[in-house]
């Protein structure tokens, strides 16, 4: 008994060690997740910290008892009588079954109010139509009736609720940097009455039609990517499209047609013969050798207001 | 090349297993297995269902179902329900060796099984005949015909089933302790008539009719 | 090579492509007599390709003979079964149908392997593909579509032939039977599952296909790749097979046992392959179902999945279709399909345990119980691939729960095999370390997936390369490296010959660390948002050194694979014998002669004990008759 007090003591000193180790190493470096830049992004990163801590806790109890069983309870050199004859203990079944029962239930009700405060709407939204079709995005903005064919353009916290179909597959919306995901469903294409894109036409209610909806609330000024995430043919590895979140003051002059969105700084650093993926993102082509984008046209905005 | 699961073949010729089920083993076995056969069907005739009702509704409504003729149905699921009825005589009459009874038997399962096919073939589908479905539909043509298509093919089965029992039974190959093949037979055919016990009422009674304009 | 040529195999494959070919012909020259010419948009005649394929397996099967008997039988004779090799060479009944459920277990085992080497092969040219940005070698997007959604399908055939060859030969072997309920049934399993992989391959060569394995409508409904059918088509004709090898294997589990052997002192491999085979046989019929529905939408017109409807009925109030329903309903077979792989391999894990550490199964009935748990809640927890879809929250939300709830019966059985372990006398060839290498992957896999269960999580990590490492993880640690420790284990029993323990360990010692760089490098560059399914990717992401790295720990798990083919080949060929029982196992198996003999045992076996009473002193298990004058 007291050498297996020894091998548990052993055990039970390096669990909290090794699952520190492990903690450090995914949340710091390994699987850290790309800058948050939306409100929803912290909130479900605490999420994502929670599973790390339980990640690693698991790893450590598993890997440290089997690392050590391998490098201790070996078959000694010529020892070819059997191991003792230990073939259950009921307490440890019943603790091993229970106990991860309520840590399920911990998690399951931290999951559900965790997703709740991230689809939670917010008053002051913008709405914005996103239109997503083979293979690039369109973004309309109801408000101004403006349609963006070059990139989604967002206010720093400002929330945004994003109306989103799809002309002909199911794609999905996805910014890493936002964290939210969101399915893209087709709909009637044919039908003016549903059609995003038909501006002061665009009347669903007869239809039942619903677009799925996807709120954030972006709060860092910077470029990111909007990146197809459900399989949807030839070009699905390059649908993608620019997000330009602006401070308030850029975002009004882009509005009013002042502004023009800098160019990618991914774009402007990258090489040539990196084009045919980013190709997509801008529509210019490189034949001969690398040429900066072009500042996206702008559509004069017509403001009704 | 070496030998892998050979036999002791000290005896040549025909291998003999020390372990073989006898025929009343085989047959526990066989009902079994054609038991957990039909449940596993279950779930092919569940996802039709889910799909009928996952399809067939409105938001507003509620459960739809296509306008479709109601008379005829109902008397074809009325024959098909009563074949069920002879398919069981039949058994029966194999059990007591009753070849009369069960040539009468089967014959009258045929022949209503027949009925119902022809009777789903003509009047539902409209085949040759005045059509209120067609498989572009919307949901409802896609689920109407993929139900009664998915049935209409477990009935042909059956139909084949029975003509082949009933063939083999004139050859005199069931006995009263081997009857198998009719039990077999009669399983399956009344599963194939309780799937439509559910079907009938998913596609002709429940939600509201919708009439389908059809050129 | 007069005997191959007249093999069933050879017979089949020519059946099939010639009724296929001239069907195929049929059905044009019909369609254009009736419609008059027209030259197809993709070049083949979608619906004629259909049907010929339906009807080639027709061809298959009866030209190689495995429903003669039962065309006797309908014909009111009543045929024997035939045992043995009919007087050609052993070798032979390895291509030609043969009841015998050890030699069906093997050709599962053949089949799997070669369909597993074309799989991999198809992983590393894509993985080549992405090794660095930009595209290389492959001239479209199309190309490396096929190539992805190929090597899906076909490694999914793979493992459940590799399911087949496990469950086929040890199932029967175990419980003291001497082969399975329905013999001519159970060739039938392997022979429907033959032609199916030849539509499955020949589709990628007609056209390919761009949807991925799971095949989602629209785009599955509307894609001009017309591989699309012969992908469903292959995918659909191969549940078959898993249907019926599901029945079978329950119903010889309930009926066919040892006497004495109760269900509490059945070997914990057939616990699980029961619990396997009972979704199996029923799950497997829902995704018939769905992807019936796809082929009928594409050739019929029938609207299942698309929400587009005709003005004038839309006006009447008929209701469109709704690409979701095919979630719902490929999903619900689609992840126990998981559980109908893993679970096998969790009971081979148990299985060998035991023997290796000296030590007896620690909690048996509660991993026994724990597969029947996992197939259980596998069963309600389908939704959870669909947290990003439009389900409505008051659907997702229960998945959610549901989901992690899988990880309490998962849980039992790590900290059981822990409790085994623990005071062993360990021992460790190579299937030992193939135990402890598909633990230590199958727990990367574990804990990847209760981040995937929650919503909020999951928004991030659905369909990223986080999701490609944890499925693979799962996959290999729960199912690829159980079945290599399975086969090295068994190679002696089942060829009388023992394989070369220091290329085994070669094998190992490059398999498994190659694979966990490749499974953890796939989560990390996922979780910095790299998508699945994609040809290409940015240096904007600045993951290429992962890539590079993910490459070339493809590559060193494809060589190793080679490896291991190798040793079992030249082993075959050795003429020195193996012992009988080289592993010092208890089970029946190891107690009767290598090669085991045609029906198993030479007489009913009697259970006596308790399967793993390791150090036990004077504890038998069961007691198997050996033959006279040894």
């Amino acid at each position: 008994m007291s050498k297996n007090a020894k091998h548990f003591s052993i055990v039970g000193i390096l669990i909290p060690i090794v699952t520190a180790i492990v903690y450090y190493t995914i949340s710091t470096f390994f699987f850290e997740l790309p800058e948050a830049a939306s409100a929803e992004a912290s909130i479900i990163d605490d999420l994502f910290n929670g599973h790390y801590i339980l990640i690693a806790f698991l790893f450590a109890i598993v890997v440290v008892p089997l690392v050590y069983s391998i490098s201790v309870f070996r078959q000694e050199e010529g020892d070819e009588t059997d191991a003792p004859h230990i073939h259950e203990n009921t307490t440890l079944e019943i603790a091993w079954t229970v106990l991860p029962i309520f840590l399920v239930i911990g998690f399951g009700i931290w999951g559900v109010t965790n997703y709740n405060a991230v689809i939670a709407s917010e008053p002051d939204e913008i709405t914005i139509y996103v239109q997503g079709y083979k293979w690039d995005w369109t973004f309309y903005y109801p408000d101004h009736d403006y349609k963006s064919d070059q990139a989604l353009v967002l206010q720093e916290d400002v929330p945004v609720l994003l109306e989103m179909q799809s002309s002909d597959v199911i794609h999905a919306f996805w910014v890493p940097g936002f964290r939210v995901k969101q399915d893209v469903y087709p709909y009637d294409t044919e039908n003016q009455a549903l059609n995003f894109a038909s501006g002061p036409d665009y009347d669903p209610e007869p239809y039942h039609f619903k677009p799925q909806v996807m709120r954030f609330t972006p709060v860092k000024e910077g470029v990111y990517r909007v990146r197809c995430a459900e399989i949807c043919g030839t070009s699905h590895y390059s649908m993608l499209a620019n997000v330009f979140v602006l401070s308030p003051s850029n975002y009004q002059a882009w509005l009013a047609g002042d502004y023009l969105l800098p160019p990618d700084p991914n774009l402007v650093n990258s090489q040539p013969g990196e084009g045919y993926y980013l190709d997509a993102l801008n529509d210019f082509t490189i034949e001969n050798g690398f040429t900066p984008p072009p500042p996206p046209e702008l559509a004069p905005v017509e403001d009704e207001g | 090349m070496s030998a892998v699961a050979h036999g002791h073949d000290d005896h040549h010729g025909e291998l003999h297993n020390p372990m073989e089920p006898t025929r009343q083993e085989q047959i526990v076995m066989n009902r079994f297995g054609l038991w957990l056969f039909c449940f596993s069907e279950v779930f092919l005739f569940a996802a039709l269902l889910a799909a009928r009702f996952y399809l067939w509704r409105d938001p507003d409504v509620g459960a739809l179902r296509p306008d479709l003729p109601q008379a005829p149905a109902l008397i074809f699921t009325c024959v098909l329900l009563v074949s069920s009825f002879f398919m069981n005589r039949a058994e029966v009459a194999a059990a007591n060796e009753d070849r009369a009874t069960f040539n009468f038997s089967m014959a009258s399962t045929f022949v209503m099984g027949l009925i119902f096919l022809v009777g789903v073939i003509v009047l539902e589908w409209g085949v040759g005949g005045e059509t209120h479905i067609l498989p572009t539909s919307g949901a409802f043509g896609a689920v109407f015909f993929a139900m009664t298509g998915m049935h209409a093919i477990h009935v042909i089965t059956g139909l084949i089933f029975v003509a082949i029992v009933w063939r083999n039974g004139n050859l005199g190959n069931y006995s009263r302790e081997d009857h198998w093949g009719v039990e077999a037979c009669a399983i399956y055919w009344h599963f194939v008539d309780l799937v439509w016990i559910f079907f009938y009422p998913a596609i002709y009674l429940i939600g509201l009719a919708v009439h389908i304009p059809i050129h | 090579m007069k005997y191959f040529l007249t093999s069933a195999l050879v017979r089949g494959l020519v059946g099939q492509i010639v009724t296929t070919w001239l069907s195929y012909s049929l059905i044009r020259s019909f369609r254009m007599t009736v419609e008059g010419w027209t030259v197809p948009e993709v070049g083949l005649d979608e619906p004629a390709v259909v049907l010929a394929c339906i009807i080639g397996l027709f061809g298959f099967l009866l030209s190689c003979g495995v429903v003669t008997d039962w065309l006797k039988m309908m014909a009111g004779h009543k045929p024997h079964l035939k045992h043995g090799a009919q007087g050609r060479p052993g070798w032979t009944r390895y291509v030609n149908i043969d009841v015998n459920h050890k030699v069906i277990g093997i050709q599962y085992g053949l089949n799997s392997i070669f369909i597993l080497l074309i799989g991999g092969l198809l992983a590393i040219l894509f993985r080549l593909e992405l090794a660095m940005p930009g595209l290389q070698f492959l001239q479209s997007g199309d190309q490396y579509n096929t190539l992805f959604s190929a090597h899906g399908i076909i490694m999914i055939a793979a493992i459940f032939a590799g399911v087949g060859a496990m469950t086929n030969y040890l199932g029967p072997v175990l419980i003291g039977a001497s082969d399975m309920a329905f013999p001519r049934l159970n060739a039938f399993s392997y022979w429907v599952g033959v032609p199916s992989a030849v539509i499955l391959l020949a589709g990628i060569f007609l056209g390919g296909w761009d949807t991925g394995w799971v095949g989602y409508p629209t785009h599955s409904t509307t894609t001009k790749m017309i591989g699309v059918q012969m992908f469903l088509l292959g995918f659909y004709l191969n549940g078959f097979s898993s249907i019926a090898s599901g029945l079978n294997m329950v119903v010889t589990a309930v009926y066919m046992r040892a006497k004495g052997m109760s269900y509490f002192r059945m070997p914990i491999f057939v616990w699980a392959a029961v619990a396997a085979s009972i979704l199996q046989a029923t799950t497997t019929q829902t995704v018939g179902v769905a992807l019936t529905m796809v082929v009928a939408q594409r050739t019929l017109g029938m609207n299942f999945f698309t929400p587009i409807l005709d003005p004038e009925l839309l006006a009447a109030g008929v209701p469109a279709g709704d690409p979701i329903l095919f979630q719902h309903i490929f999903w619900f077979y689609s992840h126990p399909a998981v559980y109908v792989w893993i679970l096998p391999g969790l009971g081979i894990i148990s299985e060998l345990l035991p023997v290796f550490t000296r030590k007896p199964l620690f909690g048996y009935k509660w991993i026994a119980l724990s597969s029947v748990g996992i197939a259980l809640v596998g069963m309600l927890v389908w939704a959870h691939h669909m947290l990003t879809s439009s389900m409505p929250p008051t659907w997702k939300i229960p998945f959610m729960l549901s989901t992690l709830l899988v990880a309490v019966p998962t849980g039992v059985k790590f900290f059981s095999w822990l409790a085994t372990i623990w005071e062993g006398k360990m021992r460790f060839p190579t299937p030992m370390l193939f135990v402890l290498g598909s633990i230590s992957v199958f727990l990367l896999g574990g804990l990847s997936g209760p981040i995937l269960g929650t919503i909020g999580t999951d928004m991030h990590l659905h369909d990223t390369y986080f999701v490609v490492g944890h499925f693979h993880a799962t996959v290999f640690g729960g199912f690829v490296f159980p079945f290599f420790a399975a086969i090295y284990y068994w190679f002696p029993k089942m060829t009388g010959k023992m394989y070369d323990e220091l290329l085994g360990k070669i094998h190992f010692w490059i398999m498994v660390p190659g694979f966990w760089v490749m499974s953890l490098l796939q989560m990390r560059v996922g979780v910095l948002g790299m998508r699945r399914r994609i040809a290409d990717y940015g240096p904007d992401l600045g993951i290429q050194v992962e890539q590079a790295l993910i490459t070339v720990a493809t590559l060193a798990i494809g060589w190793s694979v080679l490896i291991m083919i190798y040793n079992l080949v030249s082993s075959v060929r050795k003429t020195e014998l193996a012992p009988e029982n080289p592993w010092e196992s208890r089970s029946p198996e190891f107690l009767a002669p290598s090669p085991l003999p045609e029906f198993n045992y030479l007489a009913p076996i009697e259970v006596v004990g308790e399967p793993y009473d390791y150090g036990l002193e004077g504890a038998t298990y069961a007691v198997v008759p050996t033959p006279a004058g040894d």
